[in-house]
């Protein structure tokens, strides 16, 4: 899916491209924690064994992730061994060959783990779409679904409302709610409600 | 949800690296264990398949001939195997031939450039297309003035030369058994 835009080069005279190389997801923490790439600027995700840059978040993009980040906290946050832990940007390891540091995840909390956040201990994943809807709600929903990650919301910050998803079937969300900001959402076993604003 | 469909879709594109970046990499797990060669293609990692044992018998045959028209350093040339080319353009590209001509550097550190180039050399076996398009595209934009590309399967020899504009001027098939011309002698090999 990824490397689309090759094919729609005009310029392209070869009909036949060279494939980027493909790592695990093992292959690819290896360089980003010890190799060079750690060095090299810039974050990283693994995509289908590829390695892409992962987006700059600009400041619309922030405003929205911190202010969710805030509320979720207070929500979940108690760092107890069992408990349900907010994580900013860790790096999810959702396949043999795809990994993806989520905006925000909600999750059980993994201790002083040193490594990626397992798909299992995952409840909720926020990604915060700025210029990104149309990955967010495609590939990446589909990429987490697959991975069995149970609710993903989208903050569309230009439609200015929370794409809401949950109930896996088929490696899809059968459950999908539309959110306008200023609504209250109940996050998935929260106490109390978040608001977008 | 309609109001998607009018949203751009923003595709996500390998990561690119700098020569120095892939070098560091190449030489340190996990891409020192893997089997067969990384190149390193407008900034992207490309795998390139490991040689089976025909691959092996071309190029060891290719390299032995040329080596013994060029072997005591006529004109300064020298024939490799497998050279680490760092290709001047597009950049940053890496290649490795299987065998190629190349101007001696004496005793620089790093990597050859491209521009040392005479005459670079792949051998297809299933390589074929990569060899044939984007590899062709790749030696001739970096302005090597000789390709070929040996076709075991088709018992051929895709003769390229005279690069203008980023692709080759000339393409001559030449059968194997047949004599080619090698470049920067009035010599010629027979491969196959």
């Amino acid at each position: 899916m990824w490397y689309a835009p090759y094919m729609n080069k005009p310029a392209a005279v070869d009909s036949f491209r060279e494939e980027p190389a493909r790592f695990t997801a093992e292959e690819f923490m290896q360089l980003a924690t010890l190799g060079p790439l750690a060095d090299v600027p810039g974050k990283f995700e693994l995509v289908d064994g590829v390695i892409v840059h992962a987006n700059s978040a600009l400041n619309l993009h922030s405003k929205y992730q911190t202010h969710l980040l805030i509320q979720l906290a207070s929500v979940y946050g108690d760092e107890t061994p069992d408990g349900w832990v907010v994580r900013v940007e860790l790096t999810v390891r959702l396949g043999d060959y795809s990994t993806r540091n989520p905006d925000i995840v909600v999750m059980r909390n993994p201790g002083d783990d040193e490594g990626m956040g397992q798909p299992d201990d995952v409840l909720l994943i926020i990604e915060i779409a700025h210029t990104t809807l149309k990955r967010d709600m495609g590939p990446k929903r589909l990429a987490y679904a697959a991975a069995g990650v149970p609710h993903y919301w989208v903050v569309d910050v230009e439609g200015r409302r929370t794409y809401v998803m949950a109930d896996l079937a088929d490696g899809d969300y059968c459950l999908r709610n539309e959110v306008v900001f200023g609504e209250a959402m109940l996050p998935p076993g929260g106490a109390k409600s978040v608001v977008v604003v | 949800m309609n109001e998607l469909s009018t949203r751009p879709m923003i595709a996500e594109e390998p990561a690119r690296f700098s020569v120095d970046e892939f070098m560091a990499m190449a030489q340190q797990p996990p891409l020192s264990d893997w089997c067969g060669k990384i190149e390193l293609v407008e900034g992207v990692i490309v795998r390139m398949s490991p040689a089976g044992y025909p691959h092996f018998g071309f190029q060891r045959d290719i390299f032995r001939k040329l080596d013994r028209i060029f072997g005591n350093g006529l004109d300064g040339w020298i024939v490799g195997q497998e050279l680490t080319v760092n290709m001047t353009k597009p950049k940053p590209s890496v290649r490795e031939p299987d065998v190629c001509i190349f101007r001696d550097p004496g005793k620089i550190k790093g990597l050859v450039t491209s521009d040392a180039l005479l005459l670079a050399i792949e051998v297809a076996d299933s390589s074929r297309r990569e060899d044939l398009e984007p590899k062709r595209l790749s030696y001739a934009k970096a302005g090597v003035p000789n390709y070929w590309v040996v076709d075991i399967n088709a018992e051929q020899t895709h003769v390229f030369d005279s690069p203008v504009k980023g692709d080759y001027g000339t393409h001559d098939i030449v059968p194997f058994g047949k004599l080619i011309a090698v470049p920067g002698t009035s010599r010629k090999v027979r491969i196959g």
